[in-house]
């Protein structure tokens, strides 16, 4: 956002990070008055632990420039990439420069990045070596008396969570775990939290080996999304909606996630992982629980995130394989084509294994057992190689008595909130078609951001990035929610690695299909049909 | 568009130049030209935007305006012009729609313009209030944008409806009076209109540029002993000045300024005057601020004519000179609308600042 704001953009004065304490108040610099509405971070140092990884490239630094061209950044900011491979600061600041040009939503402009790239430097070591540590330390000290960064650092681990242990101890071990001179340290994690409920206990332990549970941010780019902030702001500042979200009028929502894509050239990580730690376990849940969730004491991070854990707390566990069988569908893509092209089967995907078992699509039907939700399906499915791609949340409102109108087909209204792309929110409803004989017809109202506000909305990684800056943790997932998402999901893992003659069984799907018909019975069963993709 | 032009477009246009509409049919003919476009696009809208203008031309004019601003602020935008000294008498419209990509390219999406032109008899200001009221999208903001003088009376059922009244006043030649008159229109019972000067616009990155130095502690001990400021500004850029420097005198606890000769002086407690020399330069409205303290620390903003940028330098004793770059305030009248259009809420920082150098105004 733009500076000269006295409140924020017409209506939301403080949604949500503003509820922070003030990163740059008056009482400190008071000419910061009614500059921002959001008050713009106290500068720190953004240590990059991975920066020559692609995250870095396509989402981090420009993320970070397009905060600095906005305005948003304090100029004083500085950015220290730390990785294994050898290249002097200078090589760094040109590979960076490359990327930034290359995946910024804005133009770079030269007299810009000449200013931006005097802030980035590079500390070349290995992740276990004591040495590059001390280098580290006295980097950020020097940084600290030249940028005026006020010992407050900002860690980025942009690395497999192996990784973490190696990391996060040598931090503690050189104090660097630590704000100085009344600054601060927080540390940024990039998913995924674990492989399971186990490995996240464990991940979750070595991060709090050094740093407070308030210093810690698990980051889900799925959460800085325009639309899923919006989700809250739909919800809770719309009298009209929050009186009829609940199992008297809703029958069901659905969740989707889909992507056209295949694999690429992630299957060494996605061979491991597949579709529900992939995308369920993190993104769509956290998408439910924004959904199902009851409205927070305050938009505090931890209000809103007490209220989260709740809703994991109430997801009905499915405790055999029965259960799974009947809730949860896995397939994967067998070959097929997209956009009229013809794609290889995921098994014939380079660097995977012929005979993988692995699922690239998950459709799941999740009870939400609390007050408000008692009987309604939410209904979860992501999946690769799909006919489109995209995320919506879809709350289907149970349909009218068929007393007056005798509708055919379905007739409920269906509000749908679009993620991504196009973002945005319709409303299904029914309407008389003009004409003397009554036909009924749905039509939609359709809101979209792209075309009622003209300015693209920042990137999520800008969003979270700024966020963690400023202390303000509520887009980010705690340590509980990490666990109890575990929980409910370790339960479908485990039946899914039990013997072959035990498991539920792993469907096909051609590429550029809906998904298995498998999925599609498992709504029929409800007297339901997914929505088209 | 072409309202002023001898003649009125042949061959109405929905992309292109504005269709006359008689008054009274105007929603209809609107509704017409949604039915010959060709191509696919969606109509939005997130506010009204009226502006107002008595200046010759002025219809052409905020056209390209307003299809600047509608590229970031999807509106329904009713123009009026009033031009008292026509030979003609009467009142005509056109209607019009401004069409853009949106930032994806995925979809075009169209803001309605409705075009006013009162001339002779019917260049009466009591007229606006029924235009726009006949006109506007009811159930979204009003942002009313009144270009020139402001009118010693106004509607009070306008004003009140109003959710921002956008002003500029750097083109005011006597802004003593214009700020009064602003005044005398805020905090009318029922009224909830707020203030919107495109003049402050033109300072807030400036100011971020300003503030941004002392976030560091070691520099905001400077800021006390600040007891020079120098301030270099176009010609129309002296109002601009004034109200950076009621911003500072406001935020620092400084008196509000004399005039002192060519010069002006800010008192303050326990400390020694502050003062602040205005200079008269050719480029941006404002080109140089900068503040000296009196142990030595020298703090800059620049910004070069024709760029986009400010550049800001600090010098502050015991520590290394320091340079960054950032977006500087638009200069153009479009982005500083669609900047203004970008907030909500009452002006503290901006009244504050009008109170201090209220006096130096009228100066």
């Amino acid at each position: 956002m733009r500076p000269g704001a006295d409140v924020g953009i017409r209506g939301f004065a403080t949604f949500p990070a503003a509820m922070s304490t003030a990163p740059n108040s008056p009482a400190d610099n008071p000419l910061r008055e009614g500059l921002t509405a959001r008050p713009q971070p106290k500068p720190c140092t953004v240590v990059i632990f991975g920066a020559t990884g692609d995250l870095t490239m396509r989402k981090l630094l420009p993320a970070l420039y397009n905060l600095a061209a906005d305005g948003d950044l304090p100029p004083s900011t500085a950015i220290v990439g730390f990785a294994r491979r050898e290249k002097t600061d200078e090589a760094f600041r040109t590979e960076m420069e490359t990327a930034v040009r290359k995946f910024s939503r804005q133009t770079v402009r030269d007299e810009l990045w000449n200013t931006f790239g005097k802030s980035i430097s590079y500390n070349q070591s290995e992740f276990h070596d004591d040495e590059g540590y001390k280098r580290l330390a006295e980097k950020l000290d020097q940084i600290d008396a030249e940028r005026g960064t006020g010992g407050r650092r900002l860690y980025y681990l942009s690395v497999a969570p192996d990784q973490f242990g190696l990391i996060i101890e040598r931090l503690k071990k050189f104090g660097l775990d630590k704000g100085k001179d009344g600054g601060w340290a927080r540390v940024i994690v990039e998913k995924p939290f674990g492989t399971n409920l186990e490995s996240a206990l464990k991940l979750n332990s070595v991060v709090a080996h050094a740093f407070e549970e308030s210093a810690i941010y698990r980051i889900d780019h799925f959460l800085g999304k325009e639309t899923a902030q919006n989700i809250m702001v739909l919800r809770f500042a719309n009298a009209i909606f929050e009186p009829i979200w609940n199992n008297r009028y809703i029958d069901h929502v659905q969740l989707l996630a889909g992507e056209t894509l295949g694999v690429e050239n992630r299957a060494g990580y996605y061979e491991t992982s597949g579709a529900l730690r992939d995308m369920i376990q993190n993104h769509l849940i956290q998408l439910l629980t924004l959904t199902a969730m009851e409205p927070p004491t305050s938009l505090e991070a931890d209000a809103v995130r007490d209220e989260k854990v709740k809703v994991l707390r109430s997801l009905r566990r499915m405790n055999s394989n029965q259960e799974v069988a009947a809730n949860v569908i896995r397939g994967q893509y067998i070959d097929g084509a997209i956009l009229g092209k013809a794609v290889p089967a995921y098994r014939a995907e380079p660097n995977v294994n012929p005979k993988s078992e692995t699922a690239t699509y998950v459709a799941m039907r999740i009870f939400v057992d609390n007050w408000r939700w008692a009987g309604v399906p939410f209904y979860v499915r992501s999946g690769k190689r799909l006919p489109k791609s995209g995320a919506e949340i879809a709350v289907h409102f149970k349909p009218a008595p068929s007393v007056l109108f005798n509708q055919s087909g379905d007739s409920s209204n269906v509000l749908l909130i679009r993620i991504q792309p196009d973002e945005g929110i319709s409303l299904r409803m029914q309407a008389k078609l003009p004409g003397g004989a009554l036909r009924i017809e749905p039509v939609k109202m359709d809101f979209q951001y792209g075309a009622s506000f003209g300015r693209p909305s920042p990137e999520a990684y800008e969003r979270l990035i700024l966020d963690a800056m400023q202390g303000d943790a509520t887009l980010f997932a705690r340590n509980d929610e990490v666990e109890e998402a575990w929980k409910f999901v370790d339960s479908i893992l485990n039946a899914w690695e039990k013997p072959a003659k035990d498991q539920p069984p792993l469907t096909t799907y051609p590429a550029g299909s809906p998904g298995p018909v498998e999925a599609d019975e498992m709504l029929a069963r409800d007297g339901r049909a997914w929505r088209r993709i | 568009m072409t309202p002023d032009a001898a003649t009125p477009p042949v061959a109405p246009a929905f992309f292109g130049d504005g269709v006359p509409a008689e008054i009274g049919k105007i929603e209809k003919e609107l509704k017409k030209l949604w039915q010959e476009q060709q191509t696919v696009a969606t109509r939005a809208s997130r506010l009204n935007l009226v502006v107002y203008s008595a200046a010759d031309s002025s219809l052409r004019a905020n056209t390209a305006v307003v299809r600047e601003v509608t590229k970031d602020h999807a509106c329904r935008a009713l123009l009026i012009a009033a031009r008292a000294k026509s030979p003609k008498n009467g009142l005509r419209a056109w209607v019009n729609a401004h069409c853009h990509l949106t930032k994806t390219g995925a979809k075009q999406t169209c803001s309605e313009q409705i075009a006013f032109l009162m001339e002779g008899t019917s260049a009466d200001p009591r007229l606006i209030s029924s235009l726009v009221f006949s006109h506007l999208d009811s159930d979204l903001p009003l942002y009313l944008w009144w270009q020139g003088e402001m009118p010693g009376v106004f509607d009070a059922r306008l004003l009140c409806a109003t959710e921002r009244l956008i002003f500029d006043s750097s083109s005011w030649a006597k802004p003593g009076p214009q700020f009064a008159i602003v005044r005398s229109f805020l905090g009318r019972p029922g009224c909830r209109a707020a203030t919107g000067d495109l003049n402050w616009a033109r300072t807030s990155a400036l100011r971020l540029a300003i503030a941004q130095f002392f976030d560091a502690p070691a520099a905001r001990a400077a800021l006390g002993k600040v007891d020079r400021l120098d301030i270099e500004h176009s010609g129309s850029g002296h109002t601009t000045g004034l109200l950076l420097l009621g911003w500072l005198a406001d935020a620092l606890g400084w008196h509000a300024p004399q005039k002192n000769g060519a010069e002006f002086t800010c008192a303050r407690e326990g400390a020694a005057p502050v003062r602040v020399v205005f200079a008269r330069k050719n480029g941006a409205t404002v080109s140089r601020v900068t503040l000296r303290g009196a142990d030595g620390s020298v703090f800059t903003v620049t910004r070069a004519a024709d760029s986009d940028l400010y550049t800001t330098q600090s010098f502050a004793s015991g520590s290394d000179s320091f340079e960054q770059s950032f977006a500087a305030d638009p200069e153009n009248v479009a982005g500083l609308v669609s900047e203004e259009l970008l907030r909500g809420g009452q002006r503290k920082t901006y009244l504050r600042a009008l109170d201090k150098i209220s006096a130096a105004l009228d100066a």
